[in-house]
């Protein structure tokens, strides 16, 4: 605990929280390229001045989204799009400042209540956990793999094959345990496999900015600021609505938990459960406080709700946590159940730098708030300019390789045409993270039990984590046929 | 957490205001991934054959069963992306046919779509000659000069695309170099200017 409060962690912690606020706010740049810009700087800090900017980072960008979404109804990050609606309302009627105090509030809260709930439920399943063996990990890969797609909203099949594509890619390189060299064509640089953060620069930060160019036709544009609010005058009408941030917060830390859902499907989750146990349900859309305060409690807690299945399980729940578990690998940190056995110190760490991270998003939050205009007065394209030129020294700053370099330029390519074809990016990402997690247990598992895949069917969690793929990839369509043969008779 | 700006996963509000999405129209973009599925899958499949393994178990499926399989599923993936984007085609021309007037787009419209891809593809032009002259010219030049090429291309005026390229590069190489002792590409001994 006194390790977080020497000069040498706050400093960087704070400094990469201002920077989530910086990139969380600008529009098209998400919490997820935040979080991969931070990672070859953090490589070259301690494990805890790493793992605090890292956190840091994922929770004040996911709140500064809502910056602009307030104020120019167009969200920082997908998380923030609820915000376009009752905060830009607010906004219209000269309380943008009201509905951005109340978000940031309830966005420390929320995430307060996500820390607290992993904090309760971690070490207990970590538990449960330890009865995994390679079986069982093998069908989590798989239903992480197939959650990511899931929730990729109607575009199922294009993220299953999204998802099929980062396993692929996580194939690349020299195999462990035949030796045998995959798709590396004779280059020694490729040996080691694909690093996945040029994988997630290109697909994330380069991509990105190729859409924005090709789309954006004011690139020169810069916006405004509106009113002064006073943050106490907004603690009571937070207070009026504590069940509400209660009841928000921990539906989306449940829905972050889940793999490859996240903080923009907790948003409009909570959005929706608002608006229908609302009994003004009417004024929502219309600038209702309920409307601002209901997604932002959800989001903020559903990042902490992400490190959940990754803590536990090694099995990130979306993005940034897949791109954090590679950051808590490369400082010695193993996440899995003996994580929470053996590793008790690490983990107190980890769950520290949390809630510390809740607290001090007031302070960055509101000189984000504030610093908004002034930020907001750079030229669009300007921003685009350093974010090309900070994502290739970042990519190449992790090994000090070209290869690098090279990889995310591709990446950036492929993640340009992959959104051009409006197909989900993210369970890429998490095919490339997990696809090693399933090869290997199945590999592993079939060693075992001498090439019979029969414990992979029989074993009691296999078998319901079976039903439960069944379950969400059936279960809708029979519904609905249930429904339709219903309606006919 | 989904987190990308992806519209195919981010779930648009009732009412979004950002623009329509630049990419293909859906048909063109589910043809498209169709193709780049059957492509990339079937190259999986042919280059998997040269893997050299030692073979350390009998039970052990060896180094090709995961990319074979990943290769024959994006086949089977890119096959049904074509059935789903003709189905959408068939859809689109039922709808075609019951809507009054067909939605064209504009003169103003197709130019700046065009002037918004020449611009995406000359970034990414200018974007690889950064990555290729970097190890020649070092981080310095390299980024002075992209970074002036680009701005200019985003549309910025020359004293913009000056005072912007010193200050970004300024602060690269101070948070990299002195701040966290990373070594930046250096220029080839004949172009040592800095």
């Amino acid at each position: 605990m006194s390790e977080l409060l020497q000069l040498s962690v706050l400093l960087p912690w704070i400094l990469a929280m201002l920077l989530g606020i910086f990139v969380g706010a600008t529009p098209g740049l998400t919490a997820t390229m935040a979080v991969a810009l931070i990672v070859p700087i953090s490589y070259h800090m301690s494990a805890t001045a790493g793992l605090a900017m890292i956190i840091g980072v994922s929770f004040t960008a996911i709140f500064a989204g809502d910056i602009p979404a307030t104020w120019l109804r167009i969200p920082g990050t997908p998380a923030s799009a609820a915000a376009t609606l009752d905060g830009f309302q607010l906004a219209r009627k000269r309380r943008g400042n009201f509905a951005l105090m109340i978000d940031l509030l309830c966005s420390s809260i929320g995430g307060i209540i996500g820390v607290a709930t992993l904090i309760v439920i971690a070490p207990q399943l970590a538990k449960f956990a330890l009865k995994f063996g390679d079986y069982e990990y093998f069908w989590l890969g798989v239903f992480g793999l197939s959650m990511s797609a899931m929730v990729t909203m109607g575009q199922t099949s294009k993220g299953l094959m999204a998802a099929v594509i980062g396993v692929l890619i996580s194939t690349v390189g020299q195999d462990v345990v035949s030796n045998a060299h995959r798709y590396t064509f004779d280059n020694i640089d490729a040996l080691a496999g694909l690093h996945f953060i040029p994988v997630m620069i290109g697909l994330f930060g380069v991509a990105e900015v190729l859409r924005n160019v090709q789309g954006e036709q004011t690139l020169g544009s810069s916006s405004g600021t509106g009113e002064r609010t006073s943050f106490l005058s907004t603690i009571p009408e937070i207070w009026k609505r504590k069940w509400l941030v209660v009841k928000s917060a921990l539906l989306g830390t449940i829905i972050g938990a889940l793999p490859g859902a996240g903080a923009d499907v907790a948003a409009w989750g909570a959005y929706g459960l608002a608006k229908t146990t609302s009994k003004d349900s009417e004024k929502f859309g219309t600038g209702a406080v309920d409307g601002v305060v209901a997604p932002t409690s959800a989001n903020n807690a559903a990042v902490a709700g992400a490190w959940i299945p990754a803590l536990v399980f090694g099995v990130p729940g979306d993005a940034v946590t897949a791109i954090v578990l590679g950051v808590l690998m490369v400082h010695g940190i193993r996440p899995g159940p003996m994580l929470f056995e053996e590793g008790g110190a690490q983990i107190q760490s980890i769950f520290s730098v949390a809630l510390i991270t809740q607290v001090l998003l007031i302070p960055c939050g509101w000189l984000g708030i504030r610093a908004f205009g002034l930020i907001q007065m750079l030229p669009r394209r300007v921003v685009l300019a350093a974010v090309l030129v900070f994502s290739t020294v970042g990519a190449y700053a992790i090994n000090n390789s070209m290869f690098d370099v090279g990889v995310m330029v591709a990446f950036g390519i492929v993640g340009f045409f992959l959104e051009a074809c409006l197909v989900p990016v993210v369970p890429l990402i998490l095919g490339l993270i997990l696809g090693p997690l399933v090869e290997e247990k199945l590999r592993a598992g079939l060693i075992a039990s001498s090439g019979d895949f029969t414990p992979f069917l029989t074993r009691p969690i296999c078998v319901c984590l079976i039903a439960l793929l069944v379950l969400a990839f059936a279960g809708k369509p029979a519904l609905r046929l249930l429904q339709r043969r219903k309606s006919e008779s | 957490m989904t987190e990308t700006n992806t519209p195919a996963h981010s779930p648009p509000p009732p009412d979004d205001p950002t623009p329509e999405s630049v990419g293909f129209s859906e048909f063109t973009g589910t043809l498209s991934y169709g193709v780049f599925l059957c492509i990339l899958g079937a190259s999986a499949i042919y280059f998997a054959k040269d893997f050299r393994a030692i073979a350390l178990s009998q039970s052990d499926p060896g180094p090709r069963a995961i990319p074979v399989a990943c290769g024959v599923i994006m086949i089977i993936g890119g096959l049904w992306q074509f059935a789903v984007a003709w189905r959408k085609r068939q859809q689109s021309q039922t709808d075609r046919d019951q809507l009054p007037v067909p939605s064209e787009l504009s003169v103003d419209e197709t130019k700046q779509r065009r002037r918004g891809n020449l611009r995406a593809l000359v970034t990414l032009g200018l974007l690889i000659g950064y990555v290729i002259l970097l190890p020649t010219f070092g981080f310095i030049v390299a980024t002075i000069v992209f970074g002036i090429l680009v701005l200019k291309n985003f549309g910025s005026p020359w004293s913009e695309a000056v005072i912007a390229t010193a200050s970004i590069s300024a602060v690269v190489y101070v948070l990299f170099v002195n701040l966290f002792q990373v070594m930046l590409p250096q220029a080839i001994q004949q172009l040592q200017f800095f």
